[in-house]
Parts: structure tokens; C-alpha cells; sequence
């Protein structure tokens, strides 16, 4: 999955010889009209090592947090995490993923370089973050308790967190993953990156709307 | 592709499109065709295995009555063995890329299945319901680099000659 491999500053995504070079069916195709020059894009690590020291330092910070009890730091971790994740479903669910469907296909090959390895490093951590430090912060709280007034919320809650899991684990990142596979081609496959973009943002806007029961949910407990 | 769908697509309906599959056969690398449903079978696994965890959730701080939750595993675990032989009867895959994916994908999942056993034993969970959660984890670490590196390697054309070759 960690790419090291070293790329020109700019690939050239060329239309194998024999075939005219056009947009596939989503638009996300390798090509451009007949006599057009070749598409770029920029080089790109499929994992962004540069981020990882990063991502160590969130996930020793929540151990710490978790180990010592840290009520604030625990606050902070899920509080922070589950606004960024919500956030940014939201965001691209229903703002990045209707712009990308309108952008050019250069446009879109070169947005989705840049932007689906972060999100690889991004979301599973911000997951980690609010799913690890909520359920902690639910134990000391007292709202993990059954005996608790909204108990039935809390469930609700874990099911809704559940299905998004799913989604996310069994359809969006994976997705997220073999498209950055597919980029790194000499020749890209413009309907396998179109199919896997679709599956992509429809996921994540179920995950959005996923999201949307989640604030009236923690919004309901808080209150 | 999709396991359903036809991957050499005629480039007078697709001019666009790199062929997926060399349409003469033997003509060099193509993407495979008719593969089995491993990242449905695996997206179930995982489904089985929330629904346990959000199962014994709900009785927290108590134990959980542990039927249903034994049951969920041992059914996931039969779903894991289904996709281990779907998997190991594939020829035509690209298995290098397939389990280059997989293991760095597994090292992410254990540090993530890692650090919620450590919350587990942190918050004094013990014996059997312990038990119970540490094999749901294990399916999990183990189902999700499954999903990623499948859905990954299926889009890879192999050279189906050269996989044969290699598998006598």
C-alpha cells in the first residue's frame, strides 16, 4: 500500500495506441477529443509518508488520554475528531462530490491525485480519534450505563456508527485505495476510475446522511 | 470491473477506454473476468461482526449474554473460510499486488484492532466476553485488508499464460 517508488514530477497519462483517445462513460476517461496532447497528472504517493509522524502523534496522544483519564483530553479527541468527520463527510458527500462531477476530466484526474491520499490518512484517523476517546468518555460519563435515562440513544447511536463502519470500511476506502492504484498506471483505465469515484462519493454521502443522525443524536444526549 | 460486467468492452462502444482484455486470448496481460463475490462475502463478515459488537455494547456495563455474539462469530468465521477457498481456487489473479496491499493494509488494521483490545483490558473486560471481543477484532483485522487488497488486485491485468505458468 506505502508507495515509495520514485515518479517523474508529472506522468503523462497517454491513450494506448489504437484507440481514439476520449472521455469513458464517466467522464474520467485517459483521453481528451482526437488531437489533443496527452493528459497529465501530478506524481503522487499513494500513502503520504510525510503524514504518518502525524497520525503517530494523534494516536499515542489518545492512549495517553485513554490511560490517564484525561476527562478533558478525552472531550477534546472526540469532540474535535467527531466534528472533523462529520464535517468533512458532509462536505464531500454533497459539496466535492457534485463538483467533481461537473469538472473537466484533467480537472478531476488532477483533484483526485491530490486529494484521495490525504483523505486516506486523514478519515481512519479522525475515526480512531472520536470512536476511541467517545467510548471512553461514555464509560467515565456514565452514558454507556443501560441504567442510563437515554440508553436507548446510545444504542442507536452504536448502530448508526455500525453502518458506517460498513460502509466506509467495505465500500469507501476501498474504493479511495484502487483508485490511486488505477492512477499510478502508465495507462490508467478511465471506467474503472469513473466506477470506483461514483461508488466513492455515493458512499460517502451515505455516510453523510449517516452523519447528519448522528448530530441529532450526541446534540440530543448533550442536551 | 465487476465481476458481472464484461470487461473487454468492443472499442467501437468504448473508444476512449483502455481494453480492459486483449480480446484475442493468450495476446498478453488482461484484467480477469467472473471473479467471486470475495468483497461482498467479506463486507458481510464485517457486518456480522459490528452487529456483535454493537450487541454486547448494549448490556454495558454488564456482560452480555454470549449466544448471540458466538453465534454472529462462528458465522463470520464461516464466511471467512468461504472467501479463503474462493481465493485460493483464483488462477488468473494478480496475487503480488494482492498480498503487497494486504499486508501493509493488515499492519494498519492491527494497530486500530490494537488499541481497541487495549481499551477493552484497559476497562477490566475479562475471561470469556474478553475471548468474544479479541476474535471479533481478529476477524476484523483480518476481513478489512481482505476487502482493500481484492478490490485493489482485481482491477490488475495479469498475463494469464505467465499465472499458469507460475502455479505448475
Amino acid at each position: 500500500m506505502v508507495d515509495t517508488t520514485t515518479v517523474q514530477e508529472v506522468q503523462e497519462v497517454t491513450a494506448p495506441s489504437g484507440t481514439t483517445p476520449r472521455a469513458g462513460p464517466e467522464g474520467v476517461g485517459p483521453g481528451g477529443p482526437p488531437g489533443t496532447p496527452p493528459l497529465t497528472r501530478p506524481a503522487f504517493q499513494i500513502v503520504p509518508l510525510r503524514a504518518l509522524p502525524f497520525v503517530a502523534i494523534v494516536l499515542i496522544g489518545l492512549v495517553v488520554s485513554i490511560a490517564g483519564n484525561w476527562l478533558w483530553a478525552l472531550d477534546f479527541y472526540h469532540v474535535v475528531g467527531g466534528g472533523l468527520w462529520t464535517g468533512i463527510d458532509l462536505f464531500v458527500g454533497f459539496v466535492i462530490g457534485p463538483i467533481l462531477g461537473r469538472l473537466s476530466i484533467p480537472a478531476r484526474i488532477e483533484f483526485t491525485t491530490r486529494f484521495m491520499p490525504k483523505m486516506l490518512v486523514i478519515m481512519p484517523t479522525l475515526v480512531t480519534m472520536t470512536l476511541g476517546a467517545g467510548f471512553q468518555l461514555a464509560r467515565h460519563l456514565g452514558t454507556l450505563d443501560s441504567a442510563y435515562p437515554h440508553h436507548a440513544w446510545v444504542v442507536v447511536s452504536f448502530v448508526v456508527v455500525g453502518i458506517m463502519t460498513v460502509v466506509a470500511l467495505g465500500i469507501l476506502e476501498p474504493a479511495n485505495i484502487a483508485v490511486l492504484f488505477e492512477l499510478k498506471k502508465p495507462q490508467p483505465d478511465g471506467e474503472v476510475i469513473g466506477r470506483l469515484m461514483k461508488r466513492f462519493v455515493y458512499s460517502a454521502g451515505i455516510t453523510g446522511a449517516m452523519q447528519v443522525a448522528t448530530l441529532i443524536i450526541m446534540t440530543r444526549l448533550a442536551t | 470491473m465487476t465481476a458481472d460486467a464484461p470487461a473487454n468492452a468492443p472499442a467501437d462502444v468504448d473508444p476512449g477506454i483502455r481494453p480492459a482484455v486483449t480480446p484475442e486470448a493468450g495476446s498478453g496481460p488482461e484484467v480477469p473476468t467472473g471473479l467471486p463475490p470475495v468483497t461482498e462475502i467479506a463486507t458481510v463478515t464485517l457486518a456480522l461482526i459490528v452487529v456483535g459488537g454493537i450487541y454486547m455494547s448494549a448490556y454495558l456495563p454488564r456482560h452480555s449474554p454470549l449466544g448471540v455474539p458466538f453465534g454472529l462469530l462462528g458465522a463470520a468465521a464461516v464466511l471467512i473460510v468461504t472467501n479463503l477457498v474462493l481465493l485460493v481456487r483464483l488462477r488468473v489473479f494478480a496475487w503480488g499486488l494482492f498480498f503487497r496491499v494486504w499486508r501493509w493494509a493488515l499492519l494498519a488494521y492491527c494497530v486500530v484492532a490494537g488499541m481497541l483490545e487495549y481499551v477493552f483490558v484497559y476497562d477490566g473486560t475479562r475471561g470469556k466476553m474478553l475471548l468474544v471481543l479479541s476474535l471479533m477484532l481478529a476477524v476484523f483485522a483480518l476481513t478489512v485488508p481482505t476487502i482493500i487488497a481484492f478490490t485493489v488486485a482485481r482491477f490488475q491485468a495479469v498475463d494469464p499464460e505467465a499465472t499458469r505458468a507460475e502455479s505448475r
